[in-house]
Order: structure tokens, then C-alpha cells, then sequence
């Protein structure tokens, strides 16, 4: 203890960092590298996100260029994936379609985690009759199977991305309100919610500063869950002909146009096919990593 | 002013900060609404201690949440007014009384292993209230959180404040919360039960604490316990509570002197004294939960010296200076 007063006021630098460097150190110190499915799964969507975002500098060709090469060719060296029914490179548009893959994953759930974990951590902060209401209303729209959903929401819309996105973000706020409320409920239990109201907190200032930090956790986990979904629904979406519209590389699209060729072309909806499988299996092995580093460790660590 | 309540001891001249008058805290229940504070009156001047004592369910901690304006839904304050430095607080709205949580009145909590939050650095909870309360910007606060958690005596104040709650002790955690209740200076403190928690070591250093920061600003403190030695070290003043109501309130050396009401009495006999050999009294049963209409005195079901005319329930009677008892056949 003496030794420590000695050291008083000490460098700005040994401050701990904050809370998202936080759960990075509890990741770090769980030894996330010895978590098979976890590194697996970062490894694989390190593929997507390099694909999306060096699109330009990877792939081989322009995903639009029709001129390149003879259609529906099967796999060569100069092009490993083969050509389409336009000739286009097939590798080059799966690489450009991570990139909407992603915006609209990322979007879209960006769009359901705010909306409800807000809902959410608002139900379970105030409960009573105001949790009520707030969860059965998300409990009818929990109840529509997804797709059906995001049909409704895009036949008012119109079949664009953009609308795909939202329809996409509507679906996941049951889901997301419901693990923010759940983590809520928890929380304000506890004595430190009842201490910040006795230094005269407003409830705003309590559910930002008090809650929503101890909520955290669960609302990350279930952002790469939901994530994986989002490339399922967005695939799905395209693959209907709503979401991404032609020419656009989107492997919803280029699955339902590759599904025509089937027969003798193959590769045109095995390579899309692939594509989703790998973005959606990374993401799935990227959460349930991450649900079993923080989740029994955060509440020890943090 | 009610007569019930005891008169100040004479020469004291810091003035009265804290006044409740008759406060009634009710929850609403199927048979009839529960009365949990049931009329209950005291005052406590700057400097004063005031132990509020009485067993679990007595309604002590509901007495400090109602001055706080902080009644836990469903219950409210039936009636009553709580004047802070003359102000009724219960004509006050929830902003106003926003404004004044933390403030102008702080409350240190029982436990403090749960009283901080786990994710957020001690420091910046401890400054929290001077933010909150526009007294200092974030980078100000910061700088007096130090200073507090210096005045509390905490060892390297500077890396505490960094330090996460997980990363202290109980007794350090307990000085931090301290901390961040007189950080606005608050001329009321209300402390619930501050040492249940830790063990008597640290009970003793955090009570010197407490009477430090108590002396130092003039604060009045309102002290909730049911530990007995606590009192004797630390109150001025002693009201005992019993099933909402206060039944005899005293200055502390009348109260283990001649205590007089047999709920006094038989609080002292239940603790432990060094040095007696004689078995220690246990009182049987539990306090009653008022419940709707009743009459009588509420400690009669359990009172060894009940009789027929505690059918009708006493008044709270000053029987010498500063000296009142609610009970008809004590002398």
C-alpha cells in the first residue's frame, strides 16, 4: 500500500482503456486463439471483409464486363470461376458481391440492433405496463415468419436494396429487443441503477450510462448471429428478384440466374451457392466464438 | 410542529436541515393498503447524527427512499411533508427533486460491492454527481474525483481512479461511494446501513470516515442501522422504529441508559455485551406488516408488559428533555 502512494499521480499512458478496448481484453485474456470456432470463423469472414473492401485491387475483372470472355464458360485458369450467361467473370462478381452482401448485412442490422435494443433496454428499464405493450407489439411482428415479412414491407417499398435493408433491419428488432430487454431486466436490479437515480440521473442518463453498458455483451453476440442472417435474407431477397437488381453483383441474384443453367453450367450457382455458405458459416462460427469467450467470462471480467 | 417531537438540546446552533413531519409511505394491496412508514416525525441539524434503528422490515430504508423522493412503484407518500432546510419536498416535482438528488442529498448505500457500476471506471462515478449537476465539466470532474477519493483517504488516488470496482476492495469501494455522495457537498447524507457489509475492521475505519466528512462540511447525517455497537460510536441521537413508527426517541446515552420502551429494552437485551456472562434475550416473532385499519399498540402481540389498555394505541410522549416514548405503561 505505501509503495503504491509513492507512485501517485502517474502518466496519462497507464490509464486502462475503456469499455470496447474492454471486451477486447477480456477477449484477449480468454485466449480467444486457443477457441477453434472462433478463429475459424474470424479467418473466414477476414476473407469477406478483404473481398468487400479491396473489391477493386483483387478482383480479376470488371463484374459488369461483358465483353471479356464467351458466356456460360466453365472454370479456366484466366477464369477460375468461369463466365455467366453474359460472359462476365464469375470470381469477380462473387468478389463484388460481398460488398452488398455486407452493406446490407451491416445496414440492415445496424437498423434492427439500434431500433431494438432501444425498445428493448426501454421495456426492460421501465417494465409494467409499458414493457407490456412494447414487447406483445414485437411479439405479433416476431410472429410473421421472416420472409413473409420482408415481402410486406417491400411490396410497399418497392423491390430496390434500399428497401431490402429495411425490410431486413424491421425483422431483427424483435430479436434484438428482446436480448436487450432481457439484459435490462437483469441490470436495473441491481443497486447501482438505484444509486445513480440517488445522485439525481435521469432515466435517459441511467439506461445510456448504466444499462446499456452492462448490455452490451449480449447485444455484440447477437450482432454476428444476426449478421449471417441478414446475408441469408438479403440472398433470399435477390434470389426473389427484390433486393439487389440487375446488373448488381449480388449472389441472391446470381444463384436464381445461375439456377437456369443448372444442367449444363454448373458452376454459374454453385460459385453464389458457395459464396453465401462461406460468409454465413463464418459469421455463425464468429458468434457462437464469441458467445462462449464473453458470456461466462464478461461478467468475471468486466 | 408536531409536540411529540423532541426538543433540540439547548446551544446548539447549527441550523435544522432535515425536518419530517408525520410521513406515511403506503403500498396498495388486495386487503388494504400496507402502511410501511406510518407517520413517522424527526429532525437533524447540520452536524447531528440521527440513528434510525429498528429491525429488518421497519420500515427504515422506506423512510430514507421517501425523503429521496425515490419510492419504489407501487408505493407512494400517503401524506406527510419532508422539509429540507424548510422546503417541502414532497410538493416538489420529479425535475426539481432530480435536481436536487446528489446534490443537496446524497444516500450511501448498504453494499458496496453493488453499488458501483462494474463497467465504468471508479473515477468517473465518483465525479458523476458534479457533472450531472453542472457544477464541473467532464475534465474538472475528473480532477476533483481524485481530490475526493484523496479526502476519503483512499492510497494512489490517481490509479484508483482508473481502477474498475472489480479491482477494489469492500472497504475501498465503500470509501469511493462515500466519495461520490459528498462530492456536491450535500447538506443531508443518508447512509443505509453503511458497514453491514464489511467486516468490523473496515466498519471502524469507514465510520471515522463518515464522522470526518460529517464534521468537515456540517452535514446532518441520517444514520439506518440495526447494529447496535454502531450506534453507541456513532449517533447523536437515536429514533427506534418499529413497524413503520417511531416508538421512543432519545438522545444515544439516555437510549442505552434508561432505555423505556420495551422494544428499546428488548433490542438491548438481544445484544451482545464483552464481559456479561448473562444469556442474551431473544424477541420472539417477527414485526407485524400494517396492514389497512388497526388498532392498538403494534408491538403489544410480542410485549412482554402488554395489557388491556394497549387496545388503544399511544402517542409518541416526551416523557423528559429530548426524551419521548410511545407506550402506555412504562413510567
Amino acid at each position: 500500500m505505501s509503495a503504491e502512494t509513492t507512485l501517485a499521480p502517474s502518466s496519462e499512458a497507464e490509464r486502462p482503456p475503456g469499455l470496447p478496448s474492454r471486451v477486447w481484453q477480456a477477449l484477449v485474456e480468454s485466449d480467444m486463439l486457443h477457441h477453434g470456432s472462433f478463429v475459424v470463423g474470424a479467418a473466414m469472414v477476414a476473407v469477406v471483409l478483404l473481398c468487400a473492401l479491396l473489391a477493386d485491387v483483387i478482383a480479376p475483372y470488371s463484374p459488369f464486363d461483358t465483353a471479356s470472355l464467351a458466356n456460360l464458360q466453365p472454370p479456366s485458369t484466366a477464369h477460375w470461376l468461369g463466365s455467366d450467361e453474359f460472359g462476365r467473370d464469375i470470381l469477380s462478381r462473387i468478389i463484388y458481391g460481398a460488398r452488398i452482401s455486407l452493406q446490407v448485412a451491416v445496414i440492415s442490422v445496424g437498423i434492427g440492433m439500434t431500433l431494438g435494443s432501444a425498445i428493448g433496454l426501454i421495456a426492460g428499464y421501465y417494465g409494467g405496463l409499458l414493457d407490456g405493450v412494447l414487447m406483445r407489439l414485437l411479439d405479433v411482428l416476431w410472429s410473421f415468419p421472416a420472409i413473409l415479412l420482408a415481402l410486406v414491407v417491400m411490396a410497399s417499398l418497392g423491390p430496390n436494396l434500399n428497401s431490402a435493408m429495411i425490410a431486413i433491419g424491421i425483422i431483427f428488432i424483435p430479436i434484438f429487443a428482446r436480448v436487450a430487454r432481457a439484459a435490462a431486466l437483469v441490470v436495473v436490479k441491481n443497486q447501482y441503477v438505484e444509486a445513480a437515480r440517488a445522485i439525481g440521473l435521469s432515466d435517459a442518463a441511467i439506461i445510456l450510462g448504466e444499462v446499456l453498458p452492462n448490455a452490451l455483451p449480449p447485444i455484440l453476440v447477437q450482432t454476428t448471429l444476426a449478421i449471417s442472417y441478414a446475408i441469408i435474407l438479403e440472398a433470399a431477397l435477390s434470389f426473389l428478384g427484390l433486393g439487389a437488381q440487375p446488373p448488381a453483383p449480388s449472389w441472391g441474384s446470381m444463384l436464381n440466374f445461375g439456377r437456369g443453367y443448372m444442367a449444363f453450367a454448373p458452376w454459374t450457382a454453385l460459385a453464389p451457392g458457395l459464396a453465401i455458405f462461406w460468409a454465413v458459416l463464418g459469421f455463425n462460427l464468429l458468434g457462437d466464438g464469441l458467445r462462449d469467450l464473453l458470456d461466462p467470462r464478461l461478467r468475471r471480467v468486466l | 410542529m408536531s409536540p411529540s417531537l423532541p426538543a433540540s438540546p439547548p446551544g446548539n446552533v447549527a441550523a435544522e436541515v432535515l425536518r419530517v413531519e408525520d410521513l406515511r409511505v403506503t403500498f396498495p394491496s388486495p386487503r388494504g393498503d400496507i402502511h410501511a412508514v406510518n407517520g413517522v416525525d424527526f429532525a437533524i441539524r447540520g452536524g447531528e447524527v440521527l440513528g434510525l434503528i429498528g429491525e429488518s422490515g421497519c420500515g427504515k430504508s422506506m423512510t430514507a427512499l421517501a425523503i429521496l423522493g425515490l419510492v419504489p412503484y407501487p408505493g407512494r407518500v400517503a401524506s406527510g411533508r419532508i422539509l429540507l432546510h424548510g422546503e417541502d419536498l414532497l410538493r416538489r416535482s420529479e425535475a426539481e427533486l432530480r435536481a436536487l438528488r446528489g446534490d443537496r442529498m446524497a444516500m450511501i448505500f448498504q453494499n458496496p460491492m453493488t453499488a458501483l457500476n462494474p463497467v465504468l471506471a471508479v473515477g468517473p462515478q465518483v465525479g458523476e454527481p458534479l457533472v450531472n449537476h453542472g457544477r464541473a465539466g467532464w475534465r474538472e470532474a475528473k480532477r476533483r474525483a481524485v481530490e475526493l477519493l484523496q479526502m476519503v483517504h483512499i492510497p494512489a488516488p490517481w490509479q484508483r481512479a482508473h481502477a474498475y470496482p472489480h479491482e477494489m476492495s469492500g472497504g475501498m469501494l465503500q470509501r469511493a461511494v462515500i466519495a461520490m455522495a459528498v462530492a456536491c457537498e450535500p447538506p443531508l447524507l443518508i447512509a443505509d446501513e453503511p458497514t453491514t457489509a464489511l467486516d468490523v475492521t473496515i466498519q471502524a475505519q469507514i465510520l471515522e470516515l463518515l464522522r470526518e466528512v460529517k464534521q468537515s462540511r456540517q452535514a446532518a447525517l441520517l444514520f439506518i442501522t440495526h447494529d447496535l455497537g454502531v450506534v453507541a460510536e456513532m449517533c447523536d441521537r437515536v429514533a427506534i422504529m418499529y413497524a413503520g413508527r417511531i416508538v421512543e426517541t432519545a438522545d444515544v446515552y439516555t437510549i442505552f441508559r434508561e432505555p423505556k420502551h420495551p422494544y428499546t429494552r428488548a433490542l438491548l437485551n438481544a445484544t451482545p455485551r464483552i464481559g456479561s456472562t448473562a444469556r442474551l434475550e431473544s424477541l420472539a416473532g417477527q414485526p407485524p406488516i400494517v396492514r389497512g385499519r388497526y388498532q392498538g399498540c403494534l408491538f403489544a402481540p410480542r410485549c412482554p408488559l402488554a395489557g388491556e389498555d394497549c387496545q388503544v394505541e399511544p402517542e409518541l410522549v416526551e416523557r423528559a428533555t429530548g426524551h419521548a416514548v410511545r407506550c402506555w405503561r412504562v413510567p
